[in-house]
């Protein structure tokens, strides 16, 4: 075994780091904008660029991935994987759609309410992949037109998914990198968000539910799905919500035990895994084992690893702090100007790029402000109104969320485009509108 | 034994400005799954089969997403629908342009290896080097060569 040894890193023909890491940084940001390449490609090329260009070692840049939100990101995504082979995410949605007796409007409130709280509790893009083909054969049956239903079931994961530390990557990075735990997400996020949610449907009704009716025979169509066919494994059901409902309980309990949440979700991940192959024979546990693993996300998981060393290479030359003291100096060091300036540029730029390299970034800038504000404990509202206008602002734009290209890649194959413009005009308002309450909110409760 | 041997070389084929319900027709009267869609010059331009227009009838959300299987739900009429739609359509907006395409000279082994992997359809296309379409095999094709092949010895 090799003793590594510690060493500073030195730059390539004496450049200065700053300039190094910033060019990477906003070169490969620039061409995962473009979505020519896969991101995960380009940002472990970014990251190979940091270390070869001699801007950080490769001790440091090791040291610089967050792995708690790797593993966290990771569990989840083998507890979903098992999980949405049961059929209950479709059985949830026919239910509640059965629930409302075909009315579609009462569909669309239900469809997004389910939407909603899935995507609180498991990540958007597995949601909507589950949730929107429903939706596309239920608003076929109906004989309506499905924009609407897209429309809400994207505001509605987004909103859902700022609810809690689980719901979106960004709150994941947040809660890792500020030690903050699932019942603060809770305590903090989750007031804020039923009320934007109940906001957003009184808006989607003025702009769409005058038009949504279908006849009464198209109504006893959707009373006629038979949700319990959607039920395929009964026993894994069982053990998928034993062990979902145990990994949410462990979340909300692993700070009194110092545990963090990765620890929870790779523990449920493996038991799980466990529990899903029990009783059968060494060849069909490999089999199924190998099946789990191949469905994970894996480009998802290192275009974070390549994200974390990009960002701790920009860190590194100190230019974040540099940035963090400018927004201070630009808000006069009024804290609540700071906290108003972080949601609403959070807000815009996730409305426009995608917000986790966004999040990776700001993530040092907040840590930056500590000092001037009086430390760790002062800046929490800070990380909420970069939690908030993160995930919020993925709502203002068609590119502004994983999930929201999802949705939209179904309503293309289904026939019905949701257009760039179309949608951004609807979208862009009902963002601001959401960012508004929540900085009201914010002010109210942190600030005022 | 190459692919020239054992090829039809009499075959049915489509334009494709043909109307889908033009060619299902076509189909139906020679009792065909599977036409081969050319231009004027017989340039091979793709295929047209039965399972290739049903497979556009059914809606892509079902068949590309996270629904494994839709045993819960009842028949919607979306298939008439869509059905109706599609036959009005002319079938170069639902070809499939990436056919199976293999040579005259190619050996009985390598047809079969060809179309066991290709695994879309059981036909392989007979084409020159600029795409000139010669003939066609079928899987039934090669099984029936082979049987013939077999009784030969037999008898001998």
């Amino acid at each position: 075994m090799h003793n590594s040894v510690a060493h500073e890193a030195s730059v390539i023909f004496d450049l200065d780091p700053t300039w190094v890491a910033v060019s990477i940084l906003l070169v490969v940001y620039g061409v995962i904008m473009a979505e020519k390449f896969n991101r995960a490609v380009l940002s472990l090329m970014g990251a190979g660029l940091m270390i070869l260009c001699g801007v950080i070692t490769q001790q440091q840049a090791v040291a610089g991935i967050d792995f708690n939100t790797i593993g966290l990101l990771t569990g989840m995504m083998v507890i979903v994987t098992i999980s949405q082979k049961t059929g209950m995410f479709q059985y949830v949605a026919i239910k509640a759609a059965k629930f409302v007796k075909g009315n579609p409007w009462g569909i669309l409130v239900m469809l997004s309410l389910v939407t909603a709280v899935f995507s609180a509790f498991l990540d958007n893009v597995t949601t909507v992949l589950l949730i929107a083909p429903v939706t596309l054969l239920i608003t076929d049956a109906l004989g309506v037109r499905p924009y609407p239903y897209l429309f809400a079931q994207i505001f509605a994961s987004n909103i859902g998914g700022a609810s809690t530390l689980i719901g979106d990557p960004p709150n994941i990075m947040i809660g890792s990198a500020a030690s903050l735990s699932f019942t603060d997400f809770l305590f903090n996020l989750a007031p804020i968000t039923p009320i934007i949610f109940l906001l957003t449907l009184g808006f989607i009704w003025l702009m769409f539910g005058r038009d949504l009716t279908a006849t009464d025979e198209k109504k006893a169509l959707i009373m006629q799905f038979n949700e319990n066919e959607a039920l395929k494994d009964i026993p894994l059901l069982k053990k998928s919500l034993f062990v979902l409902f145990a990994v949410i309980g462990g979340f909300s309990v692993a700070h009194t035990f110092h545990l963090e949440p990765a620890t929870i979700a790779m523990f449920g991940a493996a038991f799980l895994l466990l529990l899903q192959t029990f009783g059968q024979s060494v060849h069909d546990k490999d089999h199924a084992y190998e099946g789990v693993m191949a469905e994970v996300e894996w480009t998802t998981i290192f275009f974070f690893v390549g994200l974390f060393i990009i960002v701790t290479g920009v860190e590194h030359t100190g230019v974040i702090a540099m940035l963090g003291q400018k927004t201070i100096e630009l808000t006069n060091g009024d804290f609540n100007a700071t906290v108003g300036a972080i949601l609403w540029v959070s807000a815009i730029a996730s409305a426009l790029i995608d917000n986790i390299p966004f999040v990776a970034t700001m993530i040092p800038l907040v840590h930056s402000m500590a000092d001037t504000f009086g430390g760790a404990e002062a800046i929490v509202p800070i990380w909420w109104a970069l939690a908030l206008g993160a995930c919020l602002g993925g709502n203002g734009s068609l590119i502004g969320a994983s999930a929201n290209l999802i949705v939209a890649g179904f309503a293309q194959r289904a026939g019905h485009p949701i257009y760039f413009l179309q949608f951004m005009k609807h979208a862009f308002l009902l963002m601001i509108m959401s960012i508004g309450i929540s900085h009201a909110y914010l002010y109210l409760r942190y600030l005022s | 034994m190459i692919a020239e041997h054992f090829m039809v070389t009499k075959v049915v084929t489509a334009q494709a400005k043909e109307l889908t319900s033009h060619v299902l027709d076509k189909m139906h009267h020679h009792k065909l799954r599977m036409l081969p869609v050319v231009d004027e010059e017989n340039h091979v331009l793709g295929i047209i089969s039965s399972f290739n227009i049903m497979q556009c009838i059914v809606p892509d959300y079902l068949v590309n997403g996270d629904l494994n299987q839709i045993s819960y739900a009842p028949d919607l009429g979306i298939l008439r629908e869509r059905y109706k739609k599609i036959v009005d359509c002319p079938i170069q907006k639902i070809m499939d342009t990436a056919p199976l395409f293999v040579n005259k000279n190619e050996s009985l082994l390598s047809v079969s290896a060809a179309l066991s992997a290709y695994g879309k359809h059981e036909y392989a296309l007979v084409v020159d080097d600029e795409k000139h379409l010669q003939g066609i095999i079928s899987a039934g094709d090669i099984l029936g060569r082979l049987k013939l092949k077999a009784s030969e010895k037999n008898n001998a």
